[in-house]
């Protein structure tokens, strides 16, 4: 059960680091186009987060 | 390991809440119906559009000192700017203001501040708020015994006399810098010899450059250089004749756009009618001419603007039976008359040197005089004291929101490769009345067809055609 459960944390992770580099490159390239609804940076912290939490538990599971 | 298939279904609700995410984002950029609105109180909060400026013409934007929220317009004129939200065809401003003491406002889109290129919209003009005005199409009007017409940001078609050949008559004159000249043609024929001078106070050459327009419509074009690169001193006078391409009966404008350096040393034209303004400057004749001339004009101007740069233009400077003495330099003198004395009135500076703007025209000589078209109105008009009838204009007067507050709009285009619009409010008169203007909302709302597959691909094209341009 509890491999399950990385594995979908791992897949929200992936998804919010899709979506926030996606939204981090079209502020880059169409500036406020993402900006003033939705700030792109704190979500992009977020999913950097998730992501150094599914590798730390991938590395604990593996050792 | 093998995984269960409700975990694989389970795993596609992230991957659906970030494509849904992204679908969010792109139906803000591209609403289907075309249109987005972006309501933005004016704390200096919002992302879409920013306070005014300079700081020292207005007050920090959020909670003002009477208890309100926005930002208070001390001085004149003033900017700001906002983002558009992407690739629109025309956006409607819609503002919440509170006039204090301040008679005219306007709002306007900046094409390009350093030529000027300003498009002004009316959006207050007290006089018009009284109930004896009646809006009609293309303006307002009221009853009154004498007729007369005003004009705020609209054009008319007038009746003009037809005027009988006549031979090129030249009018000794010192004009400086830029000035733009209406005409009549006289036998079908229309031509002007300007006598320009650079005099270099500033070193190096200037250019003139001369448009002509019939009507609104631009007719002809060009730019010359006068004055040498290193020149300095007063440079040779030179002739430029302009022969107007006249192909109808009308009224003729012919614009020398200059800077202050460059003078005009005499007028010869064959026009039996033709005036000068808004903008008359009479320059001084300092190395030019052992004395300098009286200035002398005739106007139907009944609120002028006096400003002269040298100590030797401080002068008592009359039009018709009114006068005011300039006194200081660097600073805007305004001198109205108040009379509903309808007759031309002289206008005299006698040690010219003078910088003259008017709401009508000005003659050099009574008998040239004629009105190509109707006084424009300014902050300091009275158009029922001064018996004007019928105001072209289209001015609507702004919604009232009570306890002062009024909320106006006003719409421009846009150019697709703007990632922003500039804006200039302008309160003519705000500092000389104590006025001021408190703004507390805009409103703007972005237009564009509907989205269909073509206007979808038409817009993608201008975004990736931004996109290229900014990253160069």
């Amino acid at each position: 059960m509890a491999s399950h459960l990385r594995f979908f944390f791992r897949q929200c992770a992936y998804a919010l680091a899709f979506f926030s580099v996606i939204a981090i490159a079209a502020e880059y390239f169409v500036p406020a186009s993402v900006a003033p609804f939705l700030d792109p940076v704190p979500v992009g912290l977020i999913a950097l987060f998730f992501l150094i939490i599914d590798a730390f538990l991938s590395r604990e599971s593996d050792t | 390991m093998k995984r269960p298939a409700w975990l694989f279904a389970l795993c596609v609700l992230p991957w659906a809440l970030a494509i849904a995410g992204l679908g969010w984002l792109l139906l803000k950029r591209f609403p289907p119906s075309g249109v987005v609105t972006l309501d933005a109180p004016f704390d200096g909060r919002s992302a879409w559009i920013n306070p005014f400026l300079p700081g020292e013409r207005v007050t920090s934007p959020g909670s003002q000192e009477d208890e309100w929220k926005g930002q208070r317009i001390f001085g004149d004129p003033v900017y700001t700017s906002a983002r558009t939200p992407g690739v629109y065809d025309e956006v409607e401003i819609a503002m919440e203001f509170r006039p204090i003491r301040q008679t005219l406002v306007e709002l306007g889109m900046v094409h390009n501040l350093d030529a000027g290129e300003i498009d002004f919209r009316p959006v207050w003009f007290a006089p018009l708020q009284d109930p004896i005005w009646k809006p009609v199409t293309g303006g307002y009007v009221r009853d009154a015994a004498f007729g007369a017409t005003g004009v705020w940001h609209a054009s008319t078609t007038m009746a003009y006399p037809v005027d009988a050949a006549a031979p090129m008559k030249g009018t000794i004159v010192s004009l400086r810098g830029l000035h733009d000249f209406y005409a009549l043609p006289a036998g079908g024929k229309l031509s002007f010899a300007f006598e320009l001078q650079d005099v270099n106070r500033s070193t190096g050459a200037d250019t003139v450059s001369v448009r002509i327009f019939r009507g609104e419509e631009q007719i002809g074009r060009e730019s010359f250089s006068i004055g040498g690169s290193s020149d300095k001193g007063m440079g040779p006078v030179v002739i430029k004749t302009i022969d107007v391409p006249v192909s109808d009966h009308g009224v003729y404008h012919v614009q020398l756009a200059m800077n202050d350096d460059v003078f005009i040393r005499s007028i010869t034209t064959n026009a039996r009618h033709w005036v000068v303004g808004p903008r008359l400057v009479f320059g001084d004749e300092v190395g030019y001419s052992t004395s300098t001339k009286p200035a002398v004009a005739w106007t139907d101007s009944r609120h002028l603007v006096l400003e002269t740069f040298h100590n030797e233009g401080l002068q008592r400077v009359a039009v018709g039976g009114v006068s005011t003495n300039v006194v200081r330099t660097h600073e805007p003198f305004p001198l109205d008359r108040t009379d509903e004395e309808t007759a031309l009135q002289q206008l005299t500076a006698p040690k010219a040197d003078m910088r003259v703007i008017g709401d009508g025209w000005f003659a050099l000589s009574s008998d040239a005089w004629f009105s190509p078209q109707p006084r424009r109105m300014t902050d300091a008009s009275n158009p029922a004291g001064e018996g004007v009838t019928t105001i072209l204009t289209p001015y609507v007067r702004p919604e009232s929101l009570g306890d002062g507050w009024y909320r106006a709009k006003m719409k421009f285009h846009l150019d697709s490769t703007q990632d922003s619009i500039r804006l200039a409010l302008s309160a003519p008169g705000i500092v000389t009345r104590s006025g001021a203007v408190d703004i507390r909302r805009f409103t703007l709302t972005y237009h564009r067809p509907a989205l269909t597959l073509n206007e979808w691909w038409r817009v993608v094209r201008r975004e990736i055609g931004n996109i290229i341009r900014r990253l160069r």
